[in-house]
């Protein structure tokens, strides 16, 4: 075997970065912590080149590397002590330099979604951001398809109330 | 707060998640019901707008940064062949990029664990109500539990709460059996009772929710009655009638608290 799988790969990591650094930040809330997880991710794609099925899909693939090496950090941090406690909402809607500056109501929604429970906001980006089926997510994120539904349908309720609030 | 069953089927409906059989049903209190075609609109356009705005965040990627990142670690690979310690500069460039980020773990930068626990407050009551769907009768055997005493000793200790068998009496009911169980590593107590021939589980979950007042909810058939107090989420579920379990609800909870 050449590094033919290997030249595959680096076309298909190349095309999912942005979509690979969305996704970490929305997990993450912290842009260069999401930066860090791409490239934690890309390392540990290419490392299992080998593992990777041509013909299936390389986004869902590189999703689920990435969701593991999140899970295993953030869980050793959580035994860690004395953690603080951002406020999930400002890191995720945007900080000075990088502010959304044409797109006010992009930035408030994000901020919305940002203040959602984590696992609601997981679920929101891979099915309505990135497309995942309830069946795709419910296999990802190792939860019953019923729970895909009820953190879609709560954190539905919720935006629309915030929505709604703001306009009101 | 529970999401209600209509935002729950609404939302499959929008994400062409129900079957055809659901979807007609839905359609026609759709036709009917003006009330319920607002909340679908409403509720639509919640996910349009999350799209947009997770668009405009696409834009702003960092992607020079990490196609030159993805570049070093893709040269490192190809220099595989060596021994660690003898791979170049763009070796250790990744590496020190882990290390990098192991360093930016620890740093205390992003939330982690209080807002995760909001989640699981409904994530866990929807778990029981996936699991109770396979009980029957017979689940809960002819007689209570022989070692209901012990199993509730057990529950009382772990879940930090008076549950002696006095107290988890209620109306004619009598505990058959009781388990402990864990969910995302907090401790949960089953309760288990039999009304006439249906079963009926009193579940307790120690995992520091915030108090909520009683509430009363149905899924997937099931009458359920939810509460938080003292940092335990508590469920009261099974196929009875809804008056019937929010009573028996009402004082397990005084008995209970």
């Amino acid at each position: 075997m050449g590094d033919g799988p290997k030249e595959d790969l680096r076309g298909g990591l190349e095309a999912h970065l942005a979509r690979l650094w969305r996704y970490a930040l929305s997990l993450s809330g912290a842009r260069d912590v999401a930066e860090d997880l791409v490239q934690a991710t890309c390392l540990r794609a290419i490392e299992r080149a080998d593992q990777f099925q041509p013909g299936t899909r390389l986004d869902r693939w590189l999703f689920a590397i990435l969701r593991s090496i999140w899970l295993n950090e953030s869980r050793a941090r959580r035994v860690r002590a004395g953690q603080g406690v951002i406020d999930a909402g400002e890191a995720l809607s945007v900080d000075g330099a990088h502010e959304i500056e044409t797109n006010i109501s992009a930035a408030q929604v994000l901020r919305a979604i940002g203040a959602l429970p984590s696992a609601q906001r997981e679920t929101v980006l891979l099915v309505y951001v990135e497309g995942y089926s309830y069946r795709e997510a419910a296999e990802l994120l190792g939860a019953p398809i019923g729970t895909v539904m009820s953190r879609l349908a709560a954190a539905r309720a919720t935006l629309t109330r915030t929505h709604e609030a703001k306009d009101a | 707060m529970a999401t209600s069953d209509d935002d729950r089927k609404l939302t499959a409906y929008l994400d062409g998640e129900l079957d055809e059989a659901e979807r007609a049903a839905l359609d026609a209190r759709l036709e009917a019901d003006p009330a319920l075609r607002a909340r679908l609109d409403a509720l639509r356009a919640a996910a349009d707008r999350t799209r947009a705005a997770f668009a405009a965040l696409l834009e702003t990627a960092p992607l020079a940064d990490m196609r030159t990142r993805l570049d070093a670690a893709l040269a490192a690979s190809s220099a595989r062949a060596a021994p660690p310690w003898r791979r170049g500069v763009a070796a250790v460039a990744a590496a020190v990029a882990i290390v990098a980020f192991a360093a930016g773990l620890g740093a205390g930068r992003w939330s982690v664990g209080s807002d995760d626990r909001l989640a699981d407050r409904d994530d866990w009551r929807q778990e029981v109500v996936e699991y109770m769907a396979l009980y029957t009768p017979e689940s809960f055997g002819e007689a209570a539990s022989p070692w209901l005493g012990d199993e509730l000793a057990t529950l009382s200790r772990r879940l930090d709460a008076p549950l002696d068998l006095d107290r988890l009496k209620v109306d004619d009911l009598s505990p058959r059996r009781a388990e402990l169980l864990q969910y995302d590593g907090a401790p949960l107590g089953q309760i288990g009772y039999l009304d006439g021939a249906t079963p009926v589980a009193f579940c307790i979950l120690r995992d520091g929710e915030a108090d909520a007042p009683l509430a009363s909810s149905s899924r997937d058939g099931f009458a359920v009655a939810s509460w938080a107090q003292g940092g335990r989420g508590y469920m009261l579920i099974g196929k009875i009638p809804v008056e019937r379990l929010m009573a028996l609800a009402r004082s397990l909870k005084e008995k209970t608290g």
